[in-house]
């Protein structure tokens, strides 16, 4: 597709491309279990100093 | 001051030294390289004064870890915090203590083992010229590792890991220094120069960052 | 429709007052403020990245260089952000230790491990077109030495923040080294340099032009916009998961606390 020179042009995208997806994902699992926890501590009836403008 | 720097210079002896487990470690260093390069002298000789002056180098991490923790462990960090001097000043006589009870035993070692690694008179001599105006910087980037990770309990790898890349130009111009000494083409002063700026440079900038730290860390 | 109504609300918003940062230094006002603002930097980046694919795609072959310039379009934005990233993480460790804003440690922490990844890439993808066009994937030259040193200095400062529980000392510890580190840097590219000058004169041929193609700087300056949106939307997000790991720490103490008490 490009040449003589494919075999190092398609790695560098995909290895970029797995690199940013990978950190992408990695903080929307993050973000995610976060939320869960502070939720699940918040039904345990743990109170914190700004609870009043939690959503 | 001078007192101070007499008692770090008696525990760094009394210790079971920090001098002796330095310069054994230098030792380990520098024979483990010919068992990985193979016995020629030809060789051993060309690399011989970065051999050194890597070898100096991590002994020279190796003992940086309890610069400042010993002193948090008894207390005596909180004594220095409070005392009437500045404590950039503790931090700097602390580290010339250091480097009195670890870089000098090195550099006193180098002569026996530059003529284990085949290397010229005039090269050791070279060698260690550079060690001397060089492994005070170790010393002084080295307190801001320490002072940054007094409070771990194992925080040795993690001065060196952080160490490593700071003291690159250090290593850079002090090889290149010594290389300088002795290859015709390529000159000693410019480099030599430029190591001894960058000792006083971090002279100035390590005992600064690593007092900041401990101020916070103390309490 | 949502994000319709929210970028209006923004504008008028930072009319009526002056905005600062010190507005945002309550996490929980910041929070907010990136819930309402992620959802635009999320669609800019897709948009520009789009932009910026399709334009390198369709630009023509380097008379020198051939395809292999479509690297060039990943790997000098990513050295680019390399760089960018430090900046503002030396910002944020001034941020903690001169004016200790609370969220200055924040931005330092969500940095790091972009700016180790950015650097990573730049590596990856200059190694990958150093092989076609130098013959080797890597060479000890100045600029690639100094960027590698670079990486471990990112690397560095993510094993210290995870080494060190105690926030405060934590935050100062992160600062501190960042610091020392900009300090160093252009020291370490000077001696990198002059190493390189003495050790191998000159044995690289390079991509040296006067000026680059408007045909390859377009593509190139619209590539380097979405790293540096994306970069800005990673970092939000990260600094909204660190200030949730801080409250979930919080709220564990108060637990363990009240087990305590009781």
């Amino acid at each position: 597709m490009f040449g003589q020179y494919s075999g190092f042009i398609i790695p560098s995208y995909l290895i970029s491309a797995a690199v940013i997806a990978g950190l992408v994902v990695w903080t929307v699992l993050v973000y995610r279990n976060r939320r869960a926890e502070i939720l699940e501590l918040e039904k345990r009836g743990v109170k914190r100093r700004y609870q009043k403008e939690a959503e | 001051m001078i007192a101070l720097l007499v008692r770090e210079l008696r525990l760094a002896v009394r210790a079971g030294g920090g001098a002796l487990t330095g310069v054994l470690f230098f030792l380990a260093v520098v024979s483990v390289v010919p068992f990985g390069v193979g016995p020629d002298l030809n060789l051993l000789a060309r690399i011989g004064p970065a051999m050194l002056w890597i070898g100096a180098l991590l002994a020279m991490l190796l003992g940086l870890e309890r610069l400042f923790q010993a002193d948090r462990e008894d207390g005596s960090l909180q004594l220095l915090l409070m005392s009437d001097y500045p404590l950039e000043l503790v931090v700097l006589v602390k580290c010339l203590a250091h480097w009195l009870a670890t870089g000098l035993p090195l550099i006193v070692a180098t002569p026996i083992f530059g003529l284990m690694m085949n290397m010229e008179p005039a090269l050791i001599l070279a060698v260690i010229a550079t060690l001397f105006a060089g492994t005070p910087a170790i010393t002084f980037v080295g307190a801001v590792g320490a002072a940054v990770t007094v409070s771990l309990a194992r925080g040795g790898l993690l001065i060196a890991i952080l160490v490593l890349p700071l003291v690159v130009p250090v290593l850079i111009f002090g090889v290149t220094a010594a290389y300088g000494a002795v290859e015709d083409p390529a000159p000693f002063l410019p480099p030599f120069l430029l190591l001894c700026a960058l000792t006083l440079f971090f002279s100035v900038l390590g005992p600064f960052a690593a007092a900041a730290m401990l101020r916070h860390a103390a309490d | 429709m949502q994000q319709m109504k929210a970028a209006p609300e923004i504008m008028s918003e930072t009319s009526i007052k002056p905005a600062s940062v010190w507005d945002y230094a309550n996490p929980t006002r910041f929070l907010g403020l990136v819930d309402r603002i992620l959802p635009a930097f999320v669609m800019l980046t897709i948009v520009s990245m789009a932009i910026g694919l399709w334009m390198a795609f369709s630009a023509p072959e380097d008379y020198q260089q051939g395809a292999t310039v479509l690297i060039m379009f990943l790997h000098v934005p990513a050295a680019w952000l390399a760089m960018m990233v430090y900046t503002i993480m030396s910002v944020s460790a001034l941020g903690t230790l001169v004016w200790r804003h609370p969220l200055a440690d924040v931005s330092l922490r969500a940095a790091a491990p972009l700016g180790a990844a950015f650097t990573f890439l730049a590596l990856i993808t200059g190694s990958l077109w150093g092989k076609p066009m130098w013959g080797t994937w890597w060479v000890w030259d100045a600029r690639l030495t100094s960027v590698l040193v670079l990486f471990i200095i990112y690397m560095g400062l993510i094993a210290l923040s995870k080494a060190i529980e105690e926030p405060s000392v934590a935050a100062r510890a992160l600062a501190i080294i960042t610091l020392v580190g900009f300090i160093n840097i252009p020291i370490i590219k000077f001696s990198v340099d002059w190493w390189n000058t003495l050790h191998q004169p000159a044995s690289v041929s390079r991509f040296d032009r006067p000026a680059m193609d408007v045909a390859f700087l377009y593509p190139l300056l619209v590539m380097a916009l979405a790293y540096t949106l994306l970069f800005f939307t990673l970092h939000l997000m990260g600094m909204r998961n660190e200030i949730l790991r801080r409250r979930i720490r919080s709220m564990k103490m108060q637990t363990a606390r009240q087990a305590e008490g009781s």
